[in-house]
C-alpha cells in the first residue's frame, strides 16, 4: 500500500503532502479489508452452520432467504439489537476490553497476508513471524475473557482455549518453517513468489507435504474446530469463554473465530501457493489483482489450499 | 518499505505516545493492587516496547519481543495467576514489602544503567528512520562472527528447558506421595 501511496503522491496527486496521501490510502485499504472481512465472516457463519448441520444430519437455518442464507443478516441485526450486560461481580474493564484484544489479534494478521502480488497492507520483512506473534493478542485476550466474566466455567474454557492455541502454536510454527526455509525468507510475498503455478512447496518433496498437513490440523485447532472444539465443550462448560458475553461483544468473539479460520486458510497458500493457480489465470484473463483473490476465495474459505 | 520522505515529526509523536504509554503501563505494574491487573498491564508494557523497537527499525526483534514476551510471558504469568487455588479471590493483593528501600534501589541501578549507555553510546544523527530488513543480517550474525556465544546461550537453554522439566516431575510425584499419605 505504501507503493500506490507512494505512486499517487508523485503522480495525480503530486501537491499533496506525501504524508497525507499515505494516510487517507492506508485507512481506505483498512477500511476495506476490515469491511470485507466482516461480511466474509458472516458469510462462513451460514456456510458453517448449513455443512455442519449437513453432516450432523440435521438442517440448520434454512428459513432466512434462499436456503437460509440471509440468517447471517437477521443474526447480526439481533445481536446489534441485544442488551450489552456486564454480569455483576465482573471486572468491568477486562470484561469489555477482552473482546477488542481478540478481534484485534487476528484482524492484525491482515497486515500482513497478501490478497494479491500487489494488494497487501505492508510487504514486511519479517511477515510470517508477525503472523505468528501477533496471534498471541488472541490468547491473551481469551484468558482476559475468561477470568473478568468471574465466572468458572467461563475460567476453565478460555484457559482451555488458551492452552490448546499455545499447544498447536508450536506445530503451525515447525510447519511453517519449512517454507520459509525454501524460500530463504520470512515475507509473504517471498514466499508466493518462489512459487510457481504448479511447482508449489507442498509437492516439492515429502517433507513438505508432511509439514502441509500438519500445519492444516494445527490451524483447526487454533481455529476452535472440530475435532478440536474440546474448549468449546458445550454440554460441560456451556461453550467457554464467552459464556457471560451478550450482544455484539459476543458476536466480536465469533467475527474473530470466523476470521482466524479465514486468515489461517490462507497462510497455507504461503505451502501450497493456490496465488500461483490465479497468477496464470490473470495471466489469461489479463484482468485486475481482484481475479486472482476472488479465484483463491473458496480455498480460503475452505481451509483447504490445495 | 522504505520510506523517502520525511515523517520525522509523525515518528517522533508516535514514540512520545507509545513511550508515554509504556511508561504509565510501566506504573501501573508497579502500583496496581490486583495482580491480574498487573499483568495486564505488563502486557501493555511489553507491546510498548516492541512498538519502541519498531519505531527504531528493528522489525526482527519487535516482532520476536510480541512473540516471546506477549505470546509467551505474559500467558505463562496469566496461566500461573490464574492457576493458583485462590484465583478467585481479588483479596490476594500485589503488596510492596519495603516500598522505601525497593524505590531507592531501583532508582539507583537504573541511574547507573542509563549513565553507563548514554555514555558508552555513539551517538549519531540519522536522517530519518529507514526500515531495512535486519533479519538476514541478524542470522548472518549469529552463524557467523557470533556462533560460540549463539551456541553457548543454547545449551544454557537447553540446560534450563531439562531442568525446568526435572522439576515440574519431581513436585507432581511429591504431590502425588502427599496425597497418597493423606489417604
Amino acid at each position: 500500500m505504501q507503493a500506490l501511496a507512494d505512486r499517487l503522491a508523485d503522480g495525480a496527486l503530486a501537491g499533496w503532502p506525501a504524508v497525507l496521501v499515505s494516510a487517507v490510502v492506508i485507512s481506505l485499504y483498512a477500511l476495506l479489508v476490515f469491511t470485507f472481512f466482516s461480511v466474509t465472516a458472516g458469510v462462513l457463519s451460514w456456510v458453517e452452520r448449513r455443512v455442519a448441520a449437513r453432516m450432523q444430519s440435521r438442517i440448520g437455518p434454512n428459513r432466512v432467504g434462499p436456503q437460509g442464507f440471509l440468517q447471517w443478516l437477521a443474526d447480526g441485526l439481533k445481536t446489534f439489537l441485544k442488551e450489552d450486560l456486564v454480569p455483576d461481580g465482573a471486572d468491568a474493564l477486562l470484561f469489555r476490553a477482552a473482546p477488542y484484544f481478540v478481534f484485534t489479534g487476528t484482524f492484525l494478521t491482515l497486515v500482513a497476508l497478501p490478497f494479491s502480488s500487489h494488494v497487501i497492507a505492508a510487504d514486511l520483512n519479517v511477515g510470517l513471524l508477525y503472523v505468528m506473534a501477533i496471534t498471541s493478542l488472541v490468547v491473551v485476550g481469551l484468558l482476559m475473557a475468561g477470568w473478568a466474566s468471574n465466572n468458572k466455567w467461563s475460567i476453565i474454557g478460555g484457559m482451555r482455549s488458551a492452552a490448546q492455541i499455545v499447544s498447536y502454536e508450536i506445530p503451525a510454527a515447525l510447519a511453517l518453517l519449512v517454507p520459509v526455509m525454501l524460500a530463504g525468507s520470512l515475507s509473504t510475498q517471498q514466499i508466493i513468489a518462489r512459487q510457481g503455478a504448479i511447482d508449489w512447496f507442498v509437492f516439492h518433496d515429502p517433507f513438505t507435504f508432511v509439514s502441509f498437513w500438519i500445519f492444516l490440523i494445527s490451524a483447526t485447532a487454533e481455529g476452535n474446530r472440530a475435532p478440536f472444539d474440546i474448549p468449546e465443550a458445550e454440554s460441560e462448560l456451556v461453550s467457554g469463554y464467552n459464556t457471560e458475553y451478550s450482544g455484539m461483544r459476543f458476536l466480536f468473539f465469533f467475527f474473530a473465530e470466523w476470521e482466524t479460520y479465514s486468515s489461517s486458510a490462507r497462510s497455507p497458500r504461503l505451502h501450497s501457493s493456490a496465488d500461483g493457480r490465479s497468477r496464470s489465470f490473470r495471466r489469461e484473463a489479463g484482468s485486475t489483482d481482484f481475479s486472482k483473490y476472488w479465484c483463491s476465495f473458496p480455498n480460503r474459505s475452505f481451509g483447504c489450499s490445495c | 518499505m522504505t520510506s523517502g520522505y520525511e515523517i520525522t515529526g509523525i515518528a517522533a509523536a508516535a514514540w512520545l505516545a507509545t513511550a508515554l504509554v509504556t511508561m504509565v503501563a510501566a506504573v501501573g505494574v508497579a502500583v496496581l493492587r490486583n495482580i491480574v491487573h498487573a499483568a495486564f498491564a505488563l502486557l501493555v508494557v511489553l507491546l510498548g516496547v516492541a512498538g519502541l523497537y519498531a519505531l527504531a527499525g528493528a522489525d526482527l526483534i519487535a516482532v520476536l519481543q510480541i512473540l516471546l514476551y506477549v505470546g509467551g510471558v505474559v500467558v505463562l504469568l496469566l496461566f500461573a495467576v490464574m492457576l493458583t487455588s485462590r484465583m478467585g479471590d481479588p483479596e490476594v493483593a500485589s503488596q510492596p514489602l519495603a516500598p522505601l528501600r525497593a524505590a531507592l534501589a531501583v532508582t539507583s541501578l537504573s541511574a547507573l544503567l542509563a549513565y553507563g549507555l548514554i555514555v558508552s553510546t555513539r551517538w549519531r544523527d540519522v536522517d530519518a528512520p529507514h526500515i531495512v530488513g535486519t533479519t538476514a543480517d541478524v542470522g548472518e550474525a549469529f552463524l557467523g562472527r557470533y556462533l560460540l556465544p549463539f551456541e553457548v546461550i543454547s545449551v544454557l537453554l537447553l540446560a534450563a528447558v531439562v531442568g525446568a522439566v526435572v522439576i515440574a516431575r519431581r513436585d507432581s510425584r511429591s504431590e502425588r506421595e502427599i496425597g497418597e499419605r493423606r489417604r
